[in-house]
């Protein structure tokens, strides 16, 4: 990146260079008002700007001393106009123009403005007089549609009376060829330049307003768009009919001097007091000192917002009590007199009716919408959904025998439900007896007495069949079956332990889990005890003994054998 | 006379202040500078009265007055309805107004004879205007807007319009006020005239903004200043006016 940056330097260097250049351009405001100051060098360009506006242009007495175009800004009729003065021009061919000069004939050429051509007749500047008309005639077409002002300058040295006859002929000539008008001034003597300034400002304002009008006017002549709001604004609607408005003016204001703000003896405003007194946000202006009260002294009394419990500003009259009591005589005074009685008559009968039968329904309605609210509100019970909810036979049979069903069926499907459920069955009536009913009881059998004798009773009920709890039928036991031999199937095929396999973990007995140990821990070590030495170890065993023997070790100790 | 002025870097003028031909309304703002702008013109010749209405210092939209009375709106406090009272001469009718549209100075404009307010306020309210301020009141709309105390200036000697309200209307209102009207702007192009500036009949105080095309608009037409009079902006001014809006 540095390296880059490094091989860019030239260029960057340049950018620089142009880009203050263009910020020393003068801001140049193409559309607005503008004079424009042209003419040869040295006739007084700069000095003109100088006279008429701010701008703080050099003026020397040498040619080109101003080599760009400035601009200076003044204000004439409440408008803001722009002047711009260019560097000299000499009268050569276009190609042979120098950039400064060029500059000129840009502006000239391209700016919608008024033209200004100085001309100096005495020619202290260097160029004679004729040359100068020859220029203006050179650079003439430039000034197509625009305006055009010929300015006689150094007018205190010479006018353009004191000219030869043929001179002022050709000038004469020039002023009547093209639509120029000539004005003269003198910078030096300040002679006739606001004159020269104002005439070419009034010109330049009439030009641009006639053209905004005809712009604004379409073919028929009718206003349009933003010109019809600006004749709108110019328009003053003036009353008709004669009445007077009064204006209503004081004495002291029309006798008031005007308020200066430079003058030491000024009157002091609230404004000084404040500054003499700490400024804003320290001085706190007292309200109460401009009060108009009948007694001075009163200014500055603190009122009570409330008295006695009471608002004070409700009792500001001082004959407020009279005032009501006036008020409400008049009130029972009315009120005697029957202003206030209402007429009855329109209450008739039917009127009334309805009157009575809305009020029941509103009554009605009222009482429905406390009785759901009621029911709604739940007060920490818990919701159980109707469906859950047992409904008694007898409900259900004044229900559907309102609603005007036959409940006999139901009656009876719904009592053999219930009774079915109850004790033991008594199929064997039912089915060997139940047309006999009415005949006599039997002693039984000596086999069914025994058979009896012998059962025992039936201590609890008969517990529920879990593999077919919560199937619907045959079907889908079998389904459900099926799928729980598929699951199943891959731990049988791998002969793997399932969760339903016996197992026992191992147990470790304490002393092989805990005990003191100085390093290490159980894990790091395994103890082999001789006396439980499995079979396994049995010949690596023995040959340990026999070498231990060899050792002349005691073979019957506890031996270690670290890992 | 016209002078530029704001308060608090607001260019509302008509916001903070109400001003009549016997006494003028400020707001109590941080500083004394916009107090002092009306100080310096009115010193000694009228009451100027630091106030708030409803303890917010909008007191130009929520009051509207004339010479002969001054309307506050109902939330005004009682304390500040006495301090009105105690800073205002006593020739002033004071009335706070039972009125849904609480932002009077929005929706009355009034000089010292006529009203024009705003087409929804009540009946009472209208006959207390007719009675308070000692006007003729019409209901109007102004350039189609409701709000006649907003897009309405108005004195004694002429008024200003919202820029945008037909020179047809125009004449009529002009017509009905029998004062000159022209439309016009404040505050470089702010149509809100009404709120933008404050005038009576010797004086104005106009936004900071205020170009000085508007300004002689203003002078012109409130006839504020020697030799000045309305038919200069469309005789003399007419260039500068023309240059200027188009």
């Amino acid at each position: 990146m540095a390296t880059i940056c490094k091989r860019l330097k030239d260029p960057l260097v340049y950018l620089e260079q142009v880009r203050q250049h263009l910020g020393r351009l003068p801001a140049v405001d193409p559309n607005t008002r503008t004079l424009l100051i042209c003419g040869y060098p040295n006739v007084g360009k700069s000095s003109f700007l100088r006279n008429i506006s701010r701008a703080d242009v050099d003026v020397q007495p040498y040619a080109f001393t101003t080599k760009s175009l400035f601009v200076g800004h003044f204000d004439y009729k409440m408008l803001r106009f722009q002047a711009i003065d260019t560097p000299g021009i000499l009268d050569h061919p276009l190609e042979e123009m120098n950039t400064i000069e060029m500059q000129s004939i840009t502006a000239i050429a391209h700016l919608r403005s008024a033209i200004l051509y100085f001309m100096d007749l005495s020619e202290q500047c260097g160029y004679s007089v004729s040359a100068q008309m020859a220029l203006f005639k050179s650079i003439k077409p430039l000034f197509a549609n625009k305006l055009v002002f010929i300015v006689i300058n150094k007018i205190d040295v010479m006018r353009p009376e004191d000219l030869d006859a043929d001179t002022q002929a050709e000038l004469q000539e020039l002023l009547k060829s093209g639509n120029v008008e000539m004005l003269q001034l003198s910078c030096t003597t300040t002679e006739g330049l606001m004159n020269v300034r104002n005439a070419a400002c009034d010109r330049l304002l009439a030009e641009r307003n006639a053209q905004k009008l005809k712009a604004g006017t379409n073919a028929s002549g009718e206003v349009t768009g933003r010109l019809g709001d600006v004749l709108r604004r110019i328009h003053v609607a003036q009353p008709i009919g004669g009445i007077l408005r009064e204006p209503f003016i004081p004495e002291a204001a029309l006798n008031k001097m005007k308020f200066d703000k430079d003058d030491p003896n000024r009157p002091k405003l609230m404004r000084d007091i404040e500054e003499e007194n700490g400024g804003p946000g320290v001085f706190n202006v007292n309200l109460k000192d401009n009060y108009l009260l009948a007694d001075d002294s009163w200014k500055q009394d603190k009122i009570p917002e409330t008295f006695n419990g009471r608002n004070v500003y409700d009792f500001i009259d001082p004959e407020i009590e009279a005032k009501l009591a006036a008020l409400e005589e008049e009130e029972e005074k009315l009120d005697g007199e029957g202003y206030y009685e209402e007429d009855e008559e329109l209450a008739d009968a039917a009127e009334e009716d309805i009157r009575y039968k809305a009020e029941l329904i509103r009554e009605k309605r009222q009482l429905i919408r406390n009785e759901n609210k009621m029911r709604k509100s739940l007060k920490n019970r818990a919701v159980i959904p109707r469906s859950k909810k047992a409904i008694s036979l007898n409900k259900l049979e004044t229900g559907l025998q309102n609603a005007g069903y036959d409940t006999t069926a139901i009656t009876a499907r719904a009592r053999s439900l219930s009774r079915q459920s109850r004790g033991r069955t008594r199929t064997e009536d039912t089915e060997e007896g139940g047309d006999n009913a009415d005949t006599m009881d039997v002693d039984a059998t000596p086999a069914e007495r025994l058979r009896r004798s012998v059962s025992t009773a039936r201590m609890r009920s008969q517990s529920t069949n879990r593999r077919i709890d919560g199937v619907t039928d045959g079907m889908a036991r079998t389904k459900a079956e099926r799928l729980a031999k598929l699951g199943q199937k891959k731990m049988n095929r791998m002969a793997r332990q399932g969760e339903a396999d016996r197992h026992q973990t191992a147990s470790i007995p304490k002393w092989l889990v805990a005990g003191k140990r100085g390093m290490g821990s159980t894990r790091s070590r395994v103890v082999v005890v001789g006396v439980y030495a499995c079979a396994a170890f049995g010949g690596v065993w023995r040959g340990l003994m026999g070498l231990m023997g060899l050792m002349g070790l005691d073979g019957g100790a506890l031996v270690e054998f670290d890992l | 006379m016209a002078v530029r002025a704001s308060f608090e870097n607001s260019n509302e003028v008509g916001v903070f202040a109400t001003l009549t031909n016997s006494y003028s309304l400020v707001a109590v703002g941080a500083s004394e500078n916009f107090y002092s702008v009306f100080e310096a013109e009115l010193q000694d010749v009228i009451p100027i009265c630091h106030c708030t209405i409803a303890g917010t210092r909008i007191v130009g939209r929520l009051t509207a007055g004339n010479r002969k009375g001054l309307l506050v709106p109902t939330s005004t406090t009682d304390q500040e309805l006495q301090h009105l009272r105690n800073s205002i001469p006593d020739s002033v009718k004071i009335q706070r107004i039972e009125e849904r549209l609480s932002a009077l100075g929005n929706v009355i404009c009034a000089n010292d004879h006529v009203a024009l307010v705003h087409p929804d306020l009540e009946r009472e309210t209208e006959e207390i205007i007719a009675d308070v301020l000692g006007v003729e009141v019409f209901r109007q709309t102004i350039a189609d807007n409701v709000l006649t105390g907003s897009y309405m200036a108005l004195s004694n000697q002429g008024g200003i319009v919202h820029p945008r309200t037909s020179i047809q209307d125009q004449d009529e209102l002009s017509s009905l006020l029998q004062v000159p009207l022209v439309a016009g702007s404040v505050n470089r192009g702010s149509p809100v005239v009404g709120a933008g500036m404050v005038v009576n009949d010797w004086m104005a105080v106009t936004g900071l903004d205020t170009t000085a095309t508007e300004l002689s608009v203003v002078e012109s037409v409130f006839k504020l200043g020697e030799g000045m009079a309305p038919g200069a902006i469309n005789t003399t001014n007419k260039e500068t006016m023309v240059e200027s809006f188009y």
